[in-house]
């Protein structure tokens, strides 16, 4: 077989975790602190502010897995320079365990200038208290 | 009774470990029919990263609040760039007679919030 013929085979076939895309460059992981353990089936979204208008468009919506993920929040083509917002329904979350909660929604606003790296940006949360940090 | 000073907040540098003066806040409250944020009070924290006087006993009923903190600007003023232009804490008051205390721990890559006391 020709190395061109192989080289074309080998672009058809996809590594074991890739999905449909490739990873995303900006990743999550939310974390019940309380309980120790992920939190999982959370939905959250994603937006991009318009540096003009300083409106907000949605860029992705969708809930975290049960190890408290949600891959494939954005494509790395979408993925410009620009101030974004990771919003979290975390008063739902607690809801759907029978608990309240302090704060109804948990919204993280932050900016990326070198879309070229990658971005993990977890919350680590408990009824009464939250915390996030820029990660890896 | 009402509490005195029913909401308070503590803003920290942990990055330098040092209360954050002079940053700039606000307090909202959501009006719920409209859907729209609603400014209460502005001030800038002292030099205990402090700012007393967030809101009246009379004027803090149960509704849905907003916390913004220029934590961009603050760290600006610092000749220092941050991963987060502002910070917003949103929480729910349904037992306003009782004090709240939310405080801010901040560096330039993270942050956390807790209601203390």
């Amino acid at each position: 077989m020709s190395v061109s013929r192989l080289q074309k085979l080998e672009g058809h076939i996809l590594p074991e975790n890739k999905s449909t895309t490739m990873a995303s460059p900006l990743t999550t992981h939310v974390l019940n602190t309380a309980l120790g353990i992920p939190a999982s089936n959370m939905a959250l979204s994603l937006s991009r502010q318009d540096p003009c208008t300083k409106d907000w468009t949605t860029i992705t919506t969708g809930a975290t897995n049960d190890d408290g993920r949600c891959p494939g929040l954005i494509t790395k083509e979408l993925f410009t320079p620009g101030v974004y917002r990771l919003h979290f329904e975390t008063a739902q979350y607690w809801a759907s365990t029978g608990d309240t909660s302090f704060y109804p929604y948990v919204e993280i606003v932050f900016t990326i200038n070198d879309p070229g790296v990658k971005y993990h940006v977890p919350l680590l949360l408990s009824r009464f208290s939250y915390s996030t940090y820029r990660g890896s | 009774m009402a509490a005195s000073n029913p909401l308070t907040t503590h803003v920290l540098n942990t990055g330098d470990g040092i209360p954050a003066a002079k940053m700039a806040i606000s307090l909202h409250r959501l009006n719920s029919e409209l859907m729209i944020w609603n400014m209460l009070s502005v001030g800038t924290t002292n030099e205990d990263g402090r700012c007393p006087g967030l809101i009246s006993p009379e004027a803090f009923t149960s509704g849905m609040y907003k916390l913004r903190f220029e934590t961009g600007s603050y760290w600006e003023s610092l000749g220092q760039t941050s991963f987060y232009p502002y910070v917003e804490v949103v929480f729910t008051i349904t037992e306003p007679q009782q004090r709240f205390h939310i405080p801010l721990l901040m560096s330039r890559f993270s942050y956390s919030t807790y209601r203390g006391s």
